[in-house]
Order: C-alpha cells, then sequence, then structure tokens
C-alpha cells in the first residue's frame, strides 16, 4: 500500500460515510463552513480512522522514523500478552525472534534510508510463546515539504497460509517426484521394450537365415533327385518327390513373410508425405501386373488423399490388400475391385472392395492375426500378409478392419491420422 | 604341400556342407572352374590365403582366381575374413564374391564397404553366378574341359 492509496482509502471511506463499519457509526456527516465544522471535520477524519483500522483485518501500526511505535497498535497486547508499556517499549523487538532481528532490522534500515515502502517477513513470539509467523509491510508518511513525518503500516499473522503453502509445495513436490518416478519407469519399460523389440527382430532373422540353410539342401538335392534319377522312380515316387518340392517352395515363403513381419514392426520407420494414387498405380503395373493378366478384372480407383508415413510400408499394405482382392476374385467371372477413400474423424479411411469369395463375418476377428487364414489350399498364402498390413497400419497410428459376406466379397479398410503424428 | 595348391582357381569358404555340395555340383556341370579348394571356416581361410599354419609353404603371391565367401562362419566371421584379406598386400586384389542366403541391406552394405566385388545368393545357380563372374571379368573361369584335379576339401 502507497502513501497515494492510503489516502484514496480515505476518499472511498469519505464516500461510504454513510456505511455501517464494522460496529462504529459515523454520526457527524453534514459539516458546514466555519471554524466549528473544521472542528467536526477533523472529528470525522479521527473517527474514520479508527473505523480504517477496525475495518481491515490486519492490525495497523504507526512508528516514529527511529522505528518507535508511537501510537497503540490494535490487537498487539492481546497477541503478544504484553502490557502497553512494554510495546510502547522494546515491546516489537523483544517479540521478534532473535533469528530474524538483524534481517528486518536492514529492511527497515534500507526503507528509511530511500524512504520508499518495505515489506517483510519475520516470526513474533505470541502470548502463548509460540512463534507465529507475520507479514509486515510499512509505507512513509510524507509532509508536504517532502520529510518522512512518521510511517504506517499493517502487520498481520499469516502462519496458516504459510502453512497451507507448505504443504501445497509439499503436495506439489509429491506430485513431481511421483511425476519423475514414473516416467523413470516409463523410459524404462520403453528401454526394456526397444530391447525386446530388437530382440525379437535379431531372433527372427537369425530364424529365417537358419531355417533357410536346410530348406537349401532339400530343395536342391530332392531336385538333383528328380533331374539325374527321374528315370529310376515310377510315376508314384515323382509324384511324391514334387511333393516334396512344393513344400520347400512354401517354406521358402514362409520364411521370407517371417521376415518381413519381423521388419514391419521394426523400430526404423521413415517419414514423409505419401501420394497414395501413385502407390496403388505402382503396385498395379509392377508386383501386381502378372497377376491380373488374362483376367477379366474391373478396377474401379476413386480419390485417394496423400497421407503421411513410410512410404514402403504403406506400399506393402496397399500391395498385400491389392494382391488378396485379386486372389480371391479369381474364381468370379466378372470381378470388381473398388480403391477408395472416404473422410473419418481425424482420419482417412482407405479401402479395397472387391466381388470375390468374400469370407465369414463370425471370422473377421481372425483375418488381422498371425498364421491365421480362413481359406484353405485352393488361395495360396502363409497367412501373414494381413498380419503385416496390421502392423504396419497400427504403427502409424492407424487401425484396420474388414467386412465381407461369403460369396459376394470382402471390403478391407484401413485408417490412418489425418495429422502427422508428433 | 600339394603342388595343385598354388593354382587353385575358386576358393570356396562356406562351413555347411550340403550349400558347399551343391555350389561344386553346380561349377562342375557347368565346367566352371578347375581345382577347387573347399575350407569350412574362416580362420583356415586365411591360413590358407598367407600361406601358414597347415598351409604353411603355400606362396601367397598366387591368390585363387575367384573367392566364393560365406558369410556366416564359425570361429571367423566372413566379414572379417574380407578385411584381414584387404588389408594384405598381394591379396588386395582378389576378386571376392560374396554368398549370401537373403538379400539383407546390412550384409549388402556392409561386404561392399569392405571391398567385396560381388554377390551370389544362395543356393548358387550357375545363372547369377556365371552373370557375377562375367561382370567381375573372370572368362578365365570358364573352362572347356572338365576340371583336372578332383574336388579337395580341407
Amino acid at each position: 500500500m502507497s502513501p497515494s492509496t492510503v489516502s484514496a482509502d480515505l476518499v472511498t471511506a469519505r464516500r461510504a460515510a454513510r456505511v455501517k463499519v464494522g460496529t462504529t457509526r459515523i454520526a457527524a456527516l453534514d459539516a458546514g463552513p466555519g471554524r466549528r465544522g473544521e472542528e467536526r471535520e477533523r472529528d470525522l477524519y479521527q473517527a474514520r480512522f479508527r473505523a480504517l483500522v477496525r475495518a481491515v483485518a490486519d492490525g495497523v501500526w504507526i512508528a516514529d522514523t527511529r522505528g518507535k511505535i508511537i501510537q497503540e497498535i490494535p490487537g498487539w497486547c492481546a497477541f503478544t500478552g504484553q502490557s502497553l508499556a512494554q510495546m510502547r517499549g522494546d515491546g516489537w523487538n523483544a517479540a521478534l525472534h532473535p533469528g530474524d532481528r538483524r534481517r528486518v532490522l536492514e529492511t527497515w534500515m534500507q526503507a528509511v534510508r530511500s524512504t520508499a515502502p518495505f515489506e517483510t517477513e519475520y516470526r513474533l513470539k505470541r502470548y502463548d510463546g509460540a512463534y507465529r509467523q507475520v507479514w509486515a509491510r510499512g509505507v512513509p508518511v510524507v509532509a508536504a515539504d517532502g520529510s518522512v513525518r512518521e510511517w504506517l503500516g499493517i502487520w498481520s499473522d499469516i502462519s496458516e497460509r504459510k502453512q497451507h503453502d507448505e504443504e501445497l509445495g509439499k503436495c506439489h513436490d509429491d506430485l513431481a517426484r511421483l511425476v519423475a518416478a514414473r516416467t523413470a519407469n516409463f523410459a524404462a519399460v520403453t528401454g526394456q521394450l526397444t530391447a525386446t523389440i530388437e530382440e525379437l527382430e535379431a531372433f527372427a532373422y537369425l530364424i529365417s537365415h537358419d531355417l533357410r540353410a536346410p530348406l537349401r539342401a532339400i530343395d536342391g538335392f530332392s531336385r538333383i533327385l528328380l533331374d539325374e534319377y527321374a528315370d529310376k522312380l515310377d510315376g508314384k515316387g515323382r509324384r511324391l518327390l514334387n511333393v516334396v518340392r512344393d513344400s520347400t517352395v512354401t517354406m521358402g515363403r514362409l520364411i521370407d513373410d517371417i521376415l518381413r513381419l519381423s521388419r514391419a514392426g521394426g523400430l526404423e520407420m521413415k517419414s514423409g508425405p505419401i501420394d497414395m494414387v501413385e502407390l496403388v498405380s505402382g503396385v498395379l503395373a509392377t508386383e501386381l501386373a502378372s497377376a491380373t493378366t488374362g483376367r477379366e478384372l474391373a478396377f474401379n480407383i476413386g480419390t485417394l488423399p496423400e497421407s503421411h508415413g513410410d512410404a514402403a510400408l504403406l506400399r506393402h499394405v496397399w500391395l498385400n490388400l491389392l494382391d488378396n482382392a485379386i486372389k480371391f476374385t479369381a474364381p468370379k467371372p466378372h470381378a470388381r475391385i473398388e480403391i477408395g477413400a472416404t473422410d473419418g474423424d481425424g482420419e482417412t479411411v482407405y479401402f479395397v472392395r472387391d466381388t470375390g469369395v468374400g469370407f465369414d463375418m463370425r471370422y473377421a476377428d481372425k483375418l488381422f492375426g498371425t498364421f491365421q487364414r480362413l481359406h484353405g489350399g485352393e488361395f495360396a498364402g502363409t497367412g501373414v500378409g494381413l498380419a503385416i498390413v496390421k502392423r504396419i497400419v497400427t504403427r502409424h497410428g492407424g487401425r484396420v478392419w474388414a467386412e465381407g459376406k461369403v460369396g459376394e466379397g470382402a471390403t478391407f479398410f484401413f485408417a490412418l491420422p489425418t495429422k502427422e503424428p508428433t | 604341400m600339394p603342388d595343385n595348391y598354388e593354382h587353385v582357381e575358386p576358393l570356396l569358404i562356406d562351413d555347411s556342407e550340403t550349400d558347399a555340395e551343391l555350389c561344386i555340383r553346380t561349377m562342375k556341370e557347368h565346367h566352371l572352374a578347375n581345382n577347387i579348394v573347399w575350407v569350412k571356416d574362416g580362420g583356415k581361410a586365411l591360413d590358407f590365403l598367407f600361406g601358414r599354419g597347415k598351409f604353411a609353404g603355400r606362396n601367397p603371391t598366387h591368390p585363387p582366381k575367384v573367392v566364393l565367401l560365406d558369410l556366416r562362419l564359425p570361429k571367423l566371421g566372413g566379414l572379417e575374413v574380407l578385411a584381414q584379406v584387404r588389408a594384405d598386400e598381394p591379396l588386395k586384389t582378389v576378386p571376392i564374391v560374396v554368398l549370401i542366403s537373403s538379400r539383407e541391406e546390412h550384409d549388402v552394405v556392409e561386404s561392399y564397404r569392405r571391398g567385396a566385388n560381388g554377390f551370389v545368393s544362395k543356393p548358387v545357380e550357375f545363372n547369377e553366378f556365371s552373370e557375377v563372374v562375367t561382370k567381375l571379368g573372370l572368362y578365365c573361369l570358364f573352362v572347356n574341359k572338365p576340371p583336372a584335379p578332383a574336388l579337395q576339401v580341407i
């Protein structure tokens, strides 16, 4: 509170003169002109000042320029248990906690030197001997010539607020500690997870290598057997040998898929804008070109909004879904494959719809599982393709699902977030 | 020290007996090479190339015409063999074709970095192998007569 605010408050008090302040009723209002009027005015100011002192919850103090209390501090004696004489003597200094004396004195001296308002906190001994945390603020009362006449201030027992602050601070610290602990735990778990993923990848890599070695032998030697000993085998023997050879091809594909699946979940993922139209047309023109030749197959490609992610991985998603659509429409004479997209809530939903053999919705949840196959031997496949699709889309923050009906076709959806994940 | 160690054409370094047998068979079928030597681990391969240990006395300045190197070898790995061979003056220029069991980008990049000349995926097929050999200019490996001495497995 600066001197100017003090006087402003007095003005406000004057305007509100009819208001009942505490229990003090201010009667002398319409002071007339003249000497008697001036006296009345002075009485009014004094009454108003006393009312103000009672109105503020804090104690008010007035000290001379040497720091000596020159007027009774309301509530002081009750608070400290001191007598009026003690208060006027060294009461303030006596109640002040010895450990705070030097600091508070320095603050006071500094305020006196600069004649600037000051604020300080210290411990004050209560009547029961307990030290209470007190906050005090003082402002100089300046005379017309600019000299400091006296100091006026307020003081307040802030122990409870202080305690609340401390409790709040403690809560805050506890929370911060908890958050730090959780974060550390999270980092540890993430680290373990990363290590596990790396281990799994290394494992898949090793498996694919180690499985390939004996497979090469089965493949190579069975071929030699067919090439060089075919005349020594009868038709039945040659058929059996061909079963062996076909199985090695299937197993080779399985191993490739395991390796691909492990890579689809790998840690490294490049990110950039994706032209979905380019991906789809690219896949159809290259990998899938031979699968569509000689087929009466109508492609209907709708608008495909751009997306964001790993181009190579998302290309694989399209390759798998389109390969499936082409594969499962094979038994139908006039098949149609529709490729499109719709806007979802914060995501773009891409889909591949076909008029192929479809599937039973009861098994829809099995579609994206590893090594899960709904169709038997009539369609080639290892049951890993859609698992890879799911893994790639999930890694992009998206989701996959499918709808279908036996004999009528299937629609495979994948939704990608429209915003680039941060 | 057999005399024909000095005129080895392909040196095959592979620990898999079945892979090696298929590889050697393919090469013999196509009269691709004379005097193949097959070693089963990286340590033996370096002993052979540097003429030491069991091969002490072999002249290291007569390197094989081509080295077929599998990367996954017991004891000393293929990449380490590659590095040591490339660090040696007379062996620096010997053509090394790495045998890989899948197109693992990492293996390919790392092998090139250490000085491999080419790659052939397993199982070694004649077409792919002859393509690489032709690319490397190793026409001398194509012979019109059947291999003179039999395969030497060490």
